[in-house]
């Protein structure tokens, strides 16, 4: 009897770890942690630019509202260190030319910002370099998602857009969860807090679009028809992770875009 | 002087805390305290962690498992309750904890291979056809059920039908929350339980404030 059931233990811890095993080899479960640290990397860049740009703001407080992109100001820092090495020329070569490159010059040289010391700009600059490396690293995982959900779900990720359809997928749970889920569900991922707030208190009005707001089609509408494209896109996009799921890797995006390219062009 | 009172079997007390006693000695399952008194070493059980140990604290007044009891427990998690059930039914005992997700029975895996009398079983609880055949027609002295459904009632009523018999005992876990978010979560509590009432004997409802929001544990008997 004891040792029946000592055999029982190992059959059913064998059997649980090949449970396991299985389960994380399965191809959603990368893209799903995947976009979790995506979206890390973007608030731990956010976090460190701020730090580097109030910092650097002391030595050239004017360079803030000329450059609003956090990623080129970096750079800026990065490179010239001081502001008075900053040149026309070189500002071309980092950036690319903007047309905003003779006015930082001239703003550098006639400056209101402090001297920096030295070991605090080599400080600063280590943080820029540190900050960039996150946004690099961001492109590429960016990219990974892109490929890895293109291979999953390729209907999907064309009507959705890659990183939007892993971020719904994530959000899910899975792909399988995605595929067994009604439009109206698809439609409000993302904007759970919202829909219980709403669903307690009917005089709080629900919420028409979760995740789905950042889908280009949804930008393009003006504000009182954006939830009526969510809800087209919703029921297309479980129209098409079904066909993915279920279906025989025929592409069905194609004709889907098309219909809700139309249906746009109609709300706008 | 240390003293612990034992409240239920193999459950002790002492200044408000309880205790039972570590089957795996100097092993943690999950960052608790350990004590040792008289070479005896005892893991202190958090209310916070585990819905039983904080209906205990509550004021429940049945304890159905003891030394050598067989569980089945439905919802098993990383497997917090489950070390201490496992520390309770001693060497004797069998535990089966059912568990829907991969996720956490990695670390529940880890924790059976420490105790002998805790197997894991990676099933939906709502299809208890799964895994009858691991309980080989065994007599379940405690079902035991914290899932975080919507169906919470639906699901232990379908294992009660496989696996208790008469006299046997039971213990569900209702997660108001789970159930309805808007409803009023009085009412939840009564609709689930009413449920029950046919083929139970409920024996105590223990609210489990303030360690759990919106949570009853409730102790009943197959009829």
């Amino acid at each position: 009897m004891e040792q029946d059931i000592a055999q029982m233990r190992k059959a059913l811890i064998r059997r649980a770890k090949k449970q396991v095993q299985e389960r994380y080899s399965e191809t959603d479960v990368d893209i799903i942690r995947a976009i979790s640290v995506l979206g890390d990397l973007d608030n731990a860049f956010n976090l460190l630019a701020e730090n580097a740009i109030e910092w650097y703001g002391g030595h050239f407080p004017e360079l803030q509202s000329i450059v609003r992109d956090n990623e080129a100001y970096l750079k800026i820092v990065k490179e010239f260190g001081e502001k008075e090495n900053i040149s026309e020329k070189k500002l071309s070569k980092l950036l690319g030319e903007t047309g905003k490159e003779k006015r930082i010059e001239e703003k550098a040289k006639s400056s209101m910002g402090s001297p920096v010391k030295k070991n605090a700009l080599e400080e600063l600059q280590l943080l820029a370099s540190n900050a960039l490396a996150l946004k690099a690293e961001r492109k590429k995982l960016q990219e990974f998602i892109e490929k890895e959900m293109e291979k999953l779900a390729p209907n999907f990720s064309k009507v959705a857009g890659g990183i939007l359809g892993a971020r719904l997928m994530a959000n899910a749970g899975g792909l399988k969860q995605l595929a067994m889920m009604p439009a109206s569900t698809m439609q409000l991922l993302g904007a759970e807090k919202a829909l219980f707030r709403h669903l307690k208190n009917k005089k709080i009005k629900g919420p028409k679009y979760g995740f789905i707001y950042g889908h280009s089609f949804v930008k393009q509408v003006p504000g009182k028809n954006k939830g009526k494209a969510a809800r087209s896109i919703a029921s297309k996009l479980v129209l098409a992770v079904r066909a993915d799921y279920f279906g025989n890797k025929k592409d069905v995006s194609k004709e889907m875009i098309a219909n809700l390219e139309k249906r746009v062009a109609k709300l706008k | 002087m240390f003293t612990l009172e034992e409240i239920f079997p193999e459950i002790f007390e002492h200044e408000g805390k309880i205790f039972t006693k570590n089957l795996v000695p100097s092993v943690k399952v999950y960052g608790e305290k350990l004590l040792k008194i008289d070479n005896v070493e005892y893991r202190q059980w958090d209310f916070f962690r585990s819905k039983l140990a904080a209906a205990i604290k509550n004021g429940l007044n049945e304890m159905p498992i003891k030394q050598g009891s067989t569980v089945l427990y439905l919802g098993a998690a990383e497997g917090t309750t489950l070390s201490h059930v496992s520390d309770i039914i001693g060497k004797t005992g069998i535990a089966f904890g059912v568990d829907i997700s991969e996720r956490v029975m990695r670390k529940f895996i880890g924790m059976c291979e420490q105790r002998k009398n805790v197997m894991p079983i990676i099933e939906d609880a709502r299809k208890p056809w799964t895994y009858k055949a691991f309980l080989e027609e065994r007599k379940i002295d405690l079902l035991f059920q914290d899932v975080s459904q919507p169906d919470q009632a639906r699901i232990f009523l379908k294992n009660t039908e496989y696996f208790l018999k008469k006299g046997s005992a039971g213990m569900l876990v209702v997660k108001a929350k789970s159930i309805s978010q808007k409803s009023d979560v009085g009412s939840v509590f009564g609709k689930e339980l009413g449920a029950l009432t046919d083929q139970f004997k409920i024996k105590q409802v223990v609210n489990l404030k303030p360690f759990e929001k919106d949570h009853v544990l409730a102790l009943c008997e197959k009829l």
